[in-house]
């Protein structure tokens, strides 16, 4: 008896009719809508009970069962190193579009989820698009701030420029006038931004280390020069990371001056 | 006295004035009841007192500055339990609980302004859907890091006289205030669901307008001191007045 893996008829020969075949694959496909998740109409409503199967398989080993921080991997982490996995029942996160303060739209949470973390949490955008909003829809079970209603995104300033030494210079101005070197540090290895490592905390008491701005991959908040502005303007909540959209409030646009400066220091 | 143009034109002495007048107070006391009930009127009152501090108290500690000292100074005393020469207790955070009115008309902006690097005022409490205000009136750059007990409520950085920050307060609780640029700056709001709230001055007085009769429990709160409660009775005339006492925490 001859054995064969090959699929039996009609896919083991070339169609007499490819036209008609593609016609009769659509009107199947039409005809039976769970053969195509992405046009099934229950599929395009993200479902919290289908986020919260795919949460407890791709996200419960860090952030716990129950969402706040303490699955089985956050232990090897370190119980007394920060940053740890996010508490998702606090209904604060770091990375938003949003004022300081505020919930994280829908759209944050899907970027932080296909994006990642870099150093920290893997990009999930091996899950589907749907997938992934399924997920948001029960992240937002997870905290009762999620019921106090939708946060609105700031819309960022024109931009972003181009970086000339013109734009770069005027950056620097205001990477001194804004005190970012007393986390940052005004120079790689200046004992000036040194003061202060090893000071900062989050909200366990756990030290925090300011972000290495020479190091441009380990940006958390991402690295195109939309990112780190939305970074300046919106804060890192849970962290000392201010907004310093009050403080820009006057000349927003000059945010692309201070990027261009931050993406200099990375330059070679 | 101002008096409408029509009725200067009529004069009060005119025949129209006179028989349109006559007719209206004819139709008022037409239609004017004989029986007239006052209503029950309750009027609120206050209550007010002290917060005493019995026990040793502790020594404060020096924090050395060593940045923005010319407008920070070189140095802080750091002074977790104040206590005023009579023994009174500041910065005690009193509240009523249980009174049937919740709703607060208080819509006066809580304003905590940055100012010689301390917050003021340094403890102080607000109503929900209050707003508080944050500015800066140092010639010198702060943060204002407002936290509750899990999330950031606002963490603004705010230029030297810079115009400020309004935010309105949704959830009750207690915040911390610091500042992430000088650590030696610290502060508190305590945010109520009702209106019936204050903190302790520097002689650990207190007074709470607004009040019905009726028997509620004062409760004082001091983030060192802890927490104590007692039954307090709001007379239906004059003023109410309590007297608290904190001792010295356990070593």
């Amino acid at each position: 008896m001859r054995l064969s893996l090959e699929p039996i008829w009609p896919f083991n020969r070339p169609p007499r009719n490819p036209g008609a075949l593609a016609v009769a694959l659509s009107l199947t496909l039409t005809a039976f809508p769970a053969f195509s998740a992405d046009v099934s109409p229950i599929e395009r409503t993200p479902s919290a009970q289908t986020g919260k199967a795919l949460y407890e398989q791709a996200c419960a080993f860090c952030h716990g069962i129950g969402g706040q921080g303490d699955g089985p991997d956050a232990f090897y982490l370190g119980p007394y190193s920060a940053p740890r996995p996010r508490d998702l029942t606090s209904g604060e996160y770091k990375f938003r579009s949003t004022p300081s303060g505020s919930l994280p739209t829908d759209d944050d949470l899907l970027r932080t989820l296909t994006v990642g973390i870099p150093g920290y949490m893997p990009s999930f955008q091996s899950l589907s698009d749907m997938d992934r909003r399924h997920l948001v829809a029960y992240l937002k079970t997870l905290s009762p701030a999620f019921q106090e209603g939708k946060a609105q995104s700031l819309p960022l300033p024109p931009g972003p420029i181009p970086a000339t030494p013109e734009s770069i210079q005027q950056g620097r101005a205001l990477y001194v006038a804004l005190d970012c070197m007393t986390c940052h540090s005004e120079q790689v290895n200046s004992p000036e931004g040194l003061l202060t490592q090893g000071k900062l905390k989050d909200r366990r008491g756990l030290t925090l280390h300011p972000r290495d701005l020479t190091n441009l991959t380990s940006y958390k908040n991402g690295h195109s020069p939309s990112d780190i502005a939305r970074t300046i303007l919106t804060g890192l909540d849970g962290s000392p990371m201010a907004s310093y959209l009050e403080a820009l409030e006057p000349h927003p646009e000059q945010v692309w001056h201070l990027v261009n400066y931050i993406l200099s220091l990375s330059s070679p | 006295m101002n008096t409408h143009p029509i009725w200067s034109k009529l004069g009060t002495k005119s025949p129209l004035f006179r028989s349109t007048g006559g007719l209206l107070f004819g139709i008022f006391l037409a239609n004017m009841t004989v029986e007239y009930s006052f209503p029950d009127i309750i009027l609120a009152t206050d209550i007010q007192g002290q917060v005493f501090y019995r026990g040793p108290v502790p020594e404060s500690t020096t924090i050395p500055i060593t940045k923005d000292s010319e407008v920070c100074g070189t140095s802080r005393k750091n002074t977790p339990i104040r206590v005023h020469t009579s023994g009174g207790l500041q910065h005690v955070i009193i509240s009523i609980q249980g009174h049937p009115d919740t709703d607060s008309d208080q819509t006066q902006d809580y304003v905590l302004t940055n100012k010689g690097c301390e917050f003021y005022p340094a403890v102080g409490t607000v109503s929900i859907n209050q707003k508080i205000h944050v500015s800066n009136k140092d010639a010198i750059l702060h943060n204002t890091h407002i936290r509750t007990t899990d999330r950031a409520f606002l963490n603004v950085v705010l230029l030297p006289d810079s115009k400020g920050i309004t935010k309105p307060f949704k959830k009750p609780g207690p915040m911390t205030i610091q500042c992430n640029k000088h650590p030696f700056m610290a502060g508190a709001i305590y945010v109520f669901a009702h209106p019936f709230h204050t903190t302790t001055d520097e002689q650990g007085l207190f007074r709470i307008s607004g009040l019905t009769p009726g028997v509620y429990t004062l409760r004082s709160f001091h983030p060192v001191l802890g927490t104590q409660e007692q039954k307090v009775t709001i007379p239906s005339d004059g003023l109410a007045s309590v007297t608290v006492e904190f001792s010295a925490p356990p070593p």
